[in-house]
């Protein structure tokens, strides 16, 4: 038997096969090898974080409340390992308060660990950049602030919402606006949520936005997220501003007036409130109804009796709480309702239901 | 030994600490451990009232946001136990420092409610006081 020949083309094409395919194979296992490496690499420093952080765990209490030094009580601490440490001691910060936070934060200074703040700060992982916040934040670096509200604006709002958290937390007021905007950027669900942040600039705030604030007029929103926080922090001093804000024809702004009026208490605010019993838009009633009860006006039952008898059942709802909350006299126009077979169904089943919760 | 703050804690006093966080878990468990007394955890609702099934518990110390069953409805589930387990002491322990928040878990039956960030040493004060006034510590 004679073996086929092979043309030169062929014989070309076949050592070209071969060699590719060889290439193929030992670019292959190259990758193979590489990701071995990673992932035994990623292993190795996986396993030595979980052997420090088990080991820091037993340290620090002896640190914190046995008075052993830094090195007593987690042995010496490597350069390489700072990193770790940062995250290990990061797990407690948002825990531990008073004398303990104070020791924590000795630790972080110790280890100069705040020096790397600014670049981690502008780290290209968003992560770093939230957590380098959050720790300013915790340990009080108020020299870093300028960096951190330029975070407001960054692309991934975890990251923003930590600038704005650490802005409100160390009362930066100088960046109260930014943070402001910033609350209003966002969808409406979420603002009410991130109210929080921004009371933690304290009055200061309401005063400045008072002065700086478009007319309402032109944008109510706002005007709308000055009143929940005035009803946030209770504060009496923006009662005049408010009284001014609930002329305005805008059904959202009054709702959130209303809410404030009934947060600060203040007595006087109810003949302006009165008249929100009858309004059209459901949301207006409701608040009304809630502002008396945190008021507590008793004269206040005959309109929130008539609102028992209301189509929509949150505001039935809210009339036979604040009916509640005004005590005996509230609490006997609801037994009352519930025994008079000749009231409004809607009324007599709210009257009862409102009984049978309230009761001990 | 105990070498905390020196308290008479009764023999047998064991605290349940309910906490989603193996860290913030360990810490407060080294902490109470100092003072001498026995120390259990639990990482979320549901595992607390088993632990509560099997053991003799003197106070609960709960977070409040965990997977699977929240420190809220832990709470209301206590409540609705049988005696004595009805009665047990508990402190809830959050990040949220909503009036709001806390007025929600003080119906549900809670009788402290401490805002992170906290001192461990406050929280044993808490916890010895709230024993003491339960009649759990002599």
């Amino acid at each position: 038997m004679t073996l086929p020949t092979l043309s030169l083309e062929h014989a070309v094409l076949l050592h070209v096969l071969l060699w590719a395919t060889l290439a193929m194979a030992a670019l292959l296992l190259l990758l193979i090898l590489l990701s071995a490496g990673v992932q035994t690499r990623a292993d190795r420093i996986n396993n030595r974080r979980i052997l420090l952080f088990q080991e820091w765990e037993e340290g620090l209490p002896n640190y914190l409340y046995q008075g052993q030094t830094r090195e007593e009580a987690f042995g010496r601490i490597e350069a390489k390992d700072l990193g770790f440490f940062q995250t290990f001691l990061g797990r407690y910060r948002n825990t531990l308060g008073g004398e303990d936070a104070k020791r924590l934060r000795t630790l972080y200074r110790d280890l100069g660990l705040e020096k790397d703040l600014p670049r981690r700060l502008t780290h290209r992982n968003p992560v770093v950049r939230a957590q380098a916040a959050m720790e300013i934040q915790s340990y009080g670096y108020a020299e870093h602030l300028g960096l951190v509200e330029k975070l407001l604006d960054d692309p991934k709002p975890f990251v923003a919402f930590a600038a704005a958290r650490t802005l409100g937390a160390l009362h930066g007021i100088d960046y109260a606006p930014h943070v402001f905007d910033w609350v209003q950027r966002q969808e409406d669900y979420q603002q009410d949520r991130l109210l929080e942040l921004l009371e933690g600039f304290g009055p200061d705030l309401l005063r400045w936005l008072e002065m700086n604030l478009e007319p309402t007029g032109s944008n109510p929103t706002p005007w709308r997220l000055y009143a929940l926080l005035a009803a946030g922090m209770r504060d009496e001093e923006s009662l005049p501003t408010l009284r001014g804000l609930l002329k305005v024809p805008e059904v959202e702004l009054q709702a959130a007036v209303l809410r404030a009026m009934g947060a600060l208490g203040d007595l006087s605010v109810w003949e302006e409130v009165r008249p929100f019993f009858h309004a059209s838009a459901p949301a207006l009633r409701l608040h009304a109804a809630r502002a008396a009860g945190l008021l507590g006006h008793i004269p206040a039952v005959d309109e929130l009796v008539i609102l028992l008898a209301d189509p929509v059942y949150e505001v039935r709802r809210e009339a036979g709480t604040s009916l509640m909350a005004l005590g005996n006299v509230g609490w006997e126009a609801l037994e009352w309702i519930a025994d008079d077979p000749s009231a409004d169904r809607f009324a007599r089943d709210m009257a009862l239901d409102r009984l049978d919760w309230g009761r001990p | 030994m105990a070498i905390g703050t020196g308290k008479h804690w009764p023999e047998g006093t064991k605290v349940l600490v309910v906490e989603d966080s193996a860290a913030t878990a360990h810490l407060f468990s080294a902490r109470l451990k100092m003072e001498g007394i026995d120390v259990l955890t639990a990482r979320n609702g549901l595992e607390a009232l088993e632990v509560l099934k099997l053991e003799p518990i003197s106070i609960v110390v709960t977070d409040l946001m965990m997977p699977g069953m929240d420190g809220y409805r832990l709470v209301r589930e206590i409540r609705q136990m049988a005696q004595p387990l009805a009665s047990m002491p508990i402190i809830v322990v959050s990040s949220n420092q909503r009036e709001s928040e806390q007025v929600r878990c003080f119906e549900a039956g809670a009788d402290e409610y401490m805002t992170k960030p906290i001192s461990l040493p406050l929280l044993v004060e808490r916890i010895y006081r709230l024993l003491r006034r339960s009649n759990r510590v002599t």
